[in-house]
């Protein structure tokens, strides 16, 4: 029992802390916190730093491998909620052009990067489904 | 008009002489192409098919990417028939200037300096090389490298193609990594290099490249596809950015003029460069050549290496390659920040419905723990991160537009809460479970790469819970995993044992160690010190029998190289200092000794002489480690304390994974061998089981020590002796 506790220290801190956001979000623990230290404490706050305390310990985990892959995780959500916000229109006609592209490819012999652009359309069809069945449900 | 007239056809004159030029140059280029001489011949097999580097003097060099006029660097290739039979001074002489050979025997040759090698068209032998398919080698880190190929290899198609995988499989075993102390600094950096390549191989990496994909060509089409129906863009509201953004946007549309300029005059560039390097290098015209010579050179990584070969074809396709993408790169520039600009304000203005919030966050924080519960982190920690990121949106978004109030009914934060909690015993359950039935080991093959022809040193990058298929082997030598013996070809049972415990009796290894594990070692076993005292000079050596409190206290050392290396790639000599502090712990410390100008002529002893001080501390004992001196450029060390002569005792020490010292191997009635092995050591004893072939299956003790988790990364497979074939299809 003990060695696990030692092999799985960061995920049960992990858990511990994020058990600690979810009780956070459902309960509100920052009005007695508040009143207790006499100082206004916000719900968003409080879920701030314990996210910011998640990072820290997955940055204990491995720095260099969290931070390129939060920068490249960003620019990924970043790219998913520009797609959600732009014009349908535009995000068909975009992955139309990814289609012509991937053709251009394969009619000049480039097939791993055919694959690569097939792969761009793809995800671009899935944003423009996605947004046609599901923003109404999920945006205003 | 007539002035127009007379322009046009001076330009007309000025493009006709460029492409008379171009011609006479591509005749003169096409000419010397074909008149080639044998040795030109070889050089273009062995640099161009077999990948190595070939020395030309300064003339020829750079003429081709595996051309250089560092002697160092790159082989100088030689006939048989252009030496003297029996004269051995002119081969050692060539050996002298030149450490990288690579000898074809197309003419009889016997010599007996500087080493014993006899060959002809067909075949080599020789008692100081290594001789595999046919091809003899013999490679010294710090000294000789060098191929005996007989012609008749080379002019037999099938033996050619034989001779290119034994080739390949001698470079990869010459790429080992030697990790020694020295090296440490060396593999963390290669480490965190490791890292980024896994990184590039993960879904996130894909994700990411797909959508920089998207936003590249978004903006090369962004007029286009605005076209179909234009949507009012709004501001960002953050004004700062805005602003910064919108300059910098200005500032590449000022620079626009001169960069198509630019990327115009590079345009031009491109025919030339493809035509020469074509007609140089393969004797044609070929787009796709010249695409895979520029992939190759871009990788910023190699430009050391053409700077130090003095490949300056190399270096200006480099910067060509450079200047062309950077320039279109700027031009794209006011596009790409015109895109940015227009994301960011569409991102700003994302608004969730207030259900959306209600039910994301609690959703977001239990897929979490999931994750975080069920998975290991070092393997999870990207999407675990994702999800991070993805609820610190969240959270900034309800913020910014306050949507929802996170009021939830008693039966949702019931449901939540027994789901989370639910989740989370479930997970740490399973992972006890694990712990004590074992993770389970995926399986994969213990020689990873598809070659033919496999030698040993082999670097093996271990995965998580991975272990290896069986592999049966019969070796004339033993095997090592690290410095774990997992392979004897004599002895029925083998036992590695830490070498504190040595004992000397029986067949027995000693590995080479850390020193301070040496230290200790030594300084804990007589046995083991007496066993390890070298007759000769090292630079490993211990002062002993000084009375405590030295440290303030000056010494004289006079060091004598032997000078067989002019330049022993030293020019100051650093000691480590060795000694037990009170609680019997090895301490550490490193000092500079010498400064070392190198010697004045080869082969003649020189000696040079220095004050040092030792540690301040009690201890009465040092070990001293010269750090990068090898042992064979030291002829001998003498301590003075005042004039008294102090002898040291000098120990045997190797570098990276070696044996420094064996015995009792030749005695086949012994059955067990002991591999004594310095630090934390697990004692892993095990019968040689071989099958009716006699063959062993070496995987078995190897996947002991893997489920054990005493090898894990990166792990070296090595002989006694280099290049031991442990797969040859």
């Amino acid at each position: 029992m003990l060695s696990m506790f030692k092999s799985n220290i960061y995920n049960i801190v992990l858990s511990l802390v994020i058990l600690v956001v979810l009780v956070f979000v459902l309960f509100p623990i920052e009005k007695k916190i508040s009143s207790i230290l006499h100082i206004e404490i916000k719900k968003h706050s409080m879920v701030s730093v314990l996210v910011g305390l998640c990072l820290i310990i997955l940055f204990k985990i491995n720095a260099l491998g969290m931070l390129l892959s939060l920068l490249l995780m960003s620019f990924s959500l970043f790219m998913f909620f520009f797609g959600v916000t732009s014009s349908r229109k535009h995000v068909y006609v975009l992955a139309l052009i990814f289609l012509g592209l991937t053709s251009v490819m394969l009619v000049i012999k480039m097939e791993t990067v055919a694959e690569f652009f097939s792969r761009a359309f793809y995800l671009l069809l899935l944003l423009g489904a996605f947004k046609d069945v599901l923003y109404e449900k999920l945006f205003k | 008009m007539k002035s127009c007239l007379n322009k046009k056809k001076s330009i007309v004159n000025l493009i006709s002489n460029i492409f008379v030029l171009f011609l006479v140059f591509l005749v003169i280029s096409c000419v010397k192409v074909k008149a080639q001489t044998k040795v030109e011949y070889y050089k273009g097999l062995f640099g161009r098919d077999f990948r190595l580097p070939i020395y030309s003097d300064e003339s020829n060099s750079g003429k081709d990417f595996f051309l250089t006029n560092d002697p160092t660097s790159g082989y100088l290739l030689l006939l048989s028939s252009s030496l003297s039979v029996t004269n051995n001074a002119s081969l050692e002489g060539i050996i002298t200037e030149n450490r990288k050979i690579i000898l074809i025997c197309d003419k009889p040759i016997n010599v007996s300096k500087p080493f014993k090698l006899l060959c002809d068209k067909s075949f080599v032998k020789s008692s100081d090389f290594v001789v595999l398919g046919g091809i003899a080698r013999r490679y010294d880190p710090q000294g000789l490298d060098a191929f005996v190929v007989p012609e008749d290899i080379l002019t037999s198609p099938d033996s050619r193609s034989t001779a290119e995988k034994y080739f390949k499989a001698y470079r990869r075993s010459d790429m080992f990594p030697v990790m020694d102390e020295e090296s440490e600094s060396i593999s963390r950096i290669l480490r965190k290099v490791d890292q980024v390549k896994v990184l590039v191989e993960t879904p996130t990496f894909e994700v990411f490249s797909i959508t920089l994909l998207i936003f590249v060509v978004l903006s090369l089409f962004y007029k286009f596809i605005n076209s179909f129906g234009v949507k009012e863009r709004k501001g960002i509201n953050i004004k700062g950015i805005e602003s910064v953004l919108k300059k910098l946007k200005l500032y590449f549309v000022s620079c626009r003029h001169f960069v198509i300029y630019e990327i115009l005059v590079l345009t031009v560039m491109y025919i030339p460069l493809v035509v020469i390097l074509g007609v140089k290098d393969i004797g044609s015209i070929n787009i796709g050549y010249f695409v895979k010579y520029s992939l190759d050179s871009l990788r910023i990584t190699n430009l050391v290496s053409y700077i130090n070969q003095g490949n300056y074809f190399r270096i200006i396709i480099f910067f060509y390659n450079f200047a062309y993408i950077t320039s279109i790169l700027s031009l794209l520039a006011p596009r790409l920040i015109e895109v940015l600009i227009v994301a960011l304000s569409g991102v700003y203005r994302v608004k969730f419905n207030k259900n959306t919030q209600r039910y994301l966050v609690p959703g977001v924080l239990t897929v979490l723990l999931a994750v975080v519960s069920f998975t290991a982190l070092p393997n999870s920690y990207r999407f675990v991160a994702f999800l991070l990121v993805l609820l610190a949106f969240l959270t900034l978004n309800n913020l910014k537009f306050n949507t929802f109030s996170y009021k939830y009914s008693s039966n949702e934060k019931i449901l939540f809460l027994a789901v989370a909690f639910l989740t989370v015993i479930t997970g740490f359950a399973s992972k006890y479970r694990e712990i004590k039935v074992g993770p389970k080991y995926k399986y994969e093959d213990l020689i990873g790469v598809n070659d033919e022809v496999v030698t040993l040193p082999y670097s093996k990058q271990l995965g998580e819970n991975v272990v290896f298929n069986d592999f049966y082997i019969s070796l004339p030598e033993p095997v090592f995993i690290d410095r774990y013996m997992v392979y004897s070809p004599v002895n029925g049972r083998i036992e590695n044992r830490n070498a504190k415990d040595f004992v000397n009796t029986g067949s027995f290894f000693i590995q080479n160690g850390n020193p301070v594990d040496m230290v200790s070692a030594i300084s804990s076993s007589s046995a083991l010190s007496k066993i390890l005292v070298s007759d000769v000079p090292t630079n490993f050596f211990k002062l002993s029998g000084l009375s405590s409190g030295q440290g303030q206290k000056e010494f004289t050392i006079k060091i004598t190289f032997t000078c067989n290396r002019i330049d022993i790639g030293q020019n100051e000599i650093r000691a480590n200092f060795y000694y037990l502090n009170g609680n019997s712990e090895v301490e550490e410390s490193e000092s500079r000794l010498i400064y070392f100008p190198g010697c004045s002529r080869p082969g003649e002893p020189e000696a040079f002489t220095s004050k040092f001080k030792l540690p301040n501390t009690q201890a009465t004992l040092f070990f001293i480690r010269l750090i990068d001196v090898q042992a064979d450029d030291i002829k001998d060390i003498k301590i003075l304390d005042s004039n008294v002569v102090i002898t040291p005792t000098f120990y045997l020490k190797g570098k990276g994974y070696k044996v420094i010292i064996s015995e009792g191997m030749t005695d086949s009635s012994k059955p067990a061998v002991t591999n004594y092995i310095f630090g934390d050591t697990y004692n892993l004893s095990f019968d040689v089981n071989t099958d009716l072939d006699g063959k062993f299956n070496i995987s078995k003790p190897i996947n002991v020590l893997v489920k054990k988790g005493i090898i894990k990364d990166s792990t070296l497979l090595w002989s006694t002796k280099s290049y031991v074939p442990i797969r040859v299809n």
